[in-house]
């Protein structure tokens, strides 16, 4: 019997991710191991791998719902997402989303966004590098010019908002800040939050956001000029906030370039 | 940027396999240690701490270069992106070897991200020796293929592992990577001879040995790479020196990762059967090959 090569992958990588197959087909019984269990071996390699992507990617999730569950949960996001790159760096852009519709995490509505924080660090902590920005360059720029420049954002920085104190939940879950039981009413009633992942250099960073700095990032990742932002800002807070947001944009790494 | 000034060293006896966790260890003590190997899979990224490390360890030390994401035997096409990058990462490296597995690993980008048998059939060795024909001249240099542990025949499979495994080499004009474990675990799941297999391989084209620890399952020997390496994995691989001379070999660590000095404890071992090995390696007169 000779099955091409095709037919044999196929069945094969469906076997691995849980479909039913014909394993005696094409599997010989060796040793001890009926065609099914030598089948099982691989498909359970491929599950701890996975599995264990997930769990170093997300390790706040996994530590926010327990070895047991996490592992649980991994088993069925793999059977609905199967890994489509080489990489496992790559797996679990998907896991957010899953979370937020998975039933059994249904009172536990923050986890969606601990795990976007988690996804977007990991990719921002595999950007590329780039080069500080040099904030004497602007001393370039002739005065009635500098309304018109357009900044722009590092292409590792994400930013990100959320319902909950996820920044928090994540600070205190990776041992970055001590614990605290915190209800859930009363992240609901500490409102919205806005925060950004970056890297200076190679350390990569979380940090929440005020809400004139929010505001900023927002406007420059739009990409308005800075004469639209500062006037735009300063029609909704005072002339200090602006002034001290755009000196932290500038010195936390926030801005990459301007034009 | 300038450009860091890489080490120059000979490749030569026993290496280690680099290690997120030992970065730290190996930069702030500079071990003896002839050579790493760093598996090219997780520098793959576009920047970041990994690339980091690998730089400032490339400067001391003489690296090569292990992926797991060829898929040499698939049936979808070769990855170009990822032949692209590794091709980047070479330029900026400048490993000594570049090596993959005699394996597939997807199926219409479905990715098992794992190492999974060939069929042992004309057809399939056909496949894989065009593909590896078609790196080789994409990277603009010969690879070293390595032998995969297997849990399953498929029925489909007409040669032998060695027999399939020493074809793909010659035809393909390639160069062979032989894990002793591999060879060990596999043997055992699947009965046969680890001596004879030993015995097919073209001696001339083994560049390089690997060594690790499998777990026992009972019913089946698992390559876990989480153990030290076990008794019978030191005979055979006496066995395979004996047979093809002093070939350098990597000891490797992936899951339950220990300290760094039971990796050295390892590799110590290792490189005292290569020299026990190359005395007696050189008492024989018909022994004209030299390491």
């Amino acid at each position: 019997m000779d099955v091409p090569l095709e037919n044999l992958f196929e069945q094969f990588i469906a076997g691995l991710y849980g479909e039913s197959i014909d394993a005696g087909a094409l599997i010989s019984a060796s040793g001890n191991l009926s065609p099914q269990e030598q089948l099982s071996i691989y498909r359970g390699s491929v599950l701890g791998n996975l599995s264990q992507a997930l769990g170093d990617i997300f390790p706040v999730v996994k530590a926010c719902v327990g070895d047991d569950f996490f592992n649980a949960m991994a088993v069925k996001y793999i059977a609905e997402n199967p890994s489509r790159s080489s990489s496992l760096d790559d797996y679990g852009e998907q896991l957010p989303k899953f979370i937020s519709l998975f039933p059994p995490l249904q009172n536990f509505p923050y986890l969606e966004d601990v795990a976007l924080l988690e996804w977007h660090w990991h990719r921002t902590f595999h950007r590329r590098d780039e080069v500080a920005f040099d904030a004497r360059s602007l001393g370039l720029v002739q005065e009635q010019k500098m309304d018109s420049i357009t900044f722009q954002l590092p292409a590792s920085l994400t930013l990100l908002e959320s319902n909950y104190p996820v920044v928090k939940i994540w600070e205190m879950t990776s041992g970055l800040v001590p614990e605290q039981t915190i209800t859930l009413a009363e992240t609901q009633a500490e409102g919205r939050e806005d925060f950004v992942i970056w890297r200076v250099d190679l350390e990569t960073k979380v940090q929440v956001l005020s809400e004139v700095e929010a505001a900023l990032l927002k406007a420059i990742q739009k990409g308005d000029s800075l004469g639209t932002i500062c006037q735009h800002a300063l029609s909704y807070y005072p002339n200090e906030e602006v002034n001290e947001a755009l000196s932290a944009a500038v010195a936390e790494g926030w801005i990459a370039s301007y034009c | 940027m300038s450009t860091p000034e890489f080490c120059s060293s000979p490749y030569d006896g026993v290496g280690i396999g680099l290690r997120s966790t030992h970065y730290q260890t190996i930069l702030d003590t500079l071990p003896k240690v002839p050579w790493f190997e760093a598996l090219t899979d997780n520098y793959m990224n576009e920047g970041g701490l990994p690339l980091h490390h690998l730089e400032q360890v490339r400067t001391h030390y003489p690296l090569t270069f292990h992926g797991v994401g060829m898929s040499l035997g698939s049936a979808d096409p070769l990855d170009q992106n990822y032949l692209k990058k590794l091709k980047a990462l070479i330029a900026r490296f400048q490993p000594i070897h570049i090596s993959d597995h005699l394996c597939w690993t997807s199926h219409l980008g479905r990715h098992s991200n794992d190492l999974l048998p060939m069929p042992y059939t004309s057809a399939a060795l056909r496949h894989v020796v065009e593909r590896i024909d078609q790196v080789q001249s994409f990277l603009g240099q010969r690879i070293l293929v390595e032998n995969v542990s297997s849990y399953l025949s498929y029925k489909m499979s007409v040669m032998e592992e060695a027999e399939f495994f020493a074809e793909v080499v010659k035809q393909a004009d390639c160069l062979m990577l032989c894990d002793i474990n591999n060879i060990y675990v596999s043997a055992s799941n699947h009965q046969f001879d680890a001596i004879s297999y030993l015995d097919k391989m073209p001696i001339e084209r083994i560049k390089e040995m690997h060594l690790a620890g499998y777990e026992n399952q009972g019913e089946f020997l698992l390559d876990t790479h989480g153990e030290a390496i076990h008794p019978p994995v030191w005979d055979l691989y006496k066995q395979a020196l004996n047979r093809f001379g002093n070939v350098p070999t990597l000891i490797e660590w992936d899951t339950n990762i220990p300290t760094f000095d039971v990796l050295l404890a390892e590799r110590e071992k290792a490189q005292n059967c290569i020299n026990n090995c190359v005395d007696e390696y050189s008492k024989e007169p018909s022994n004209g090959r030299t390491a």
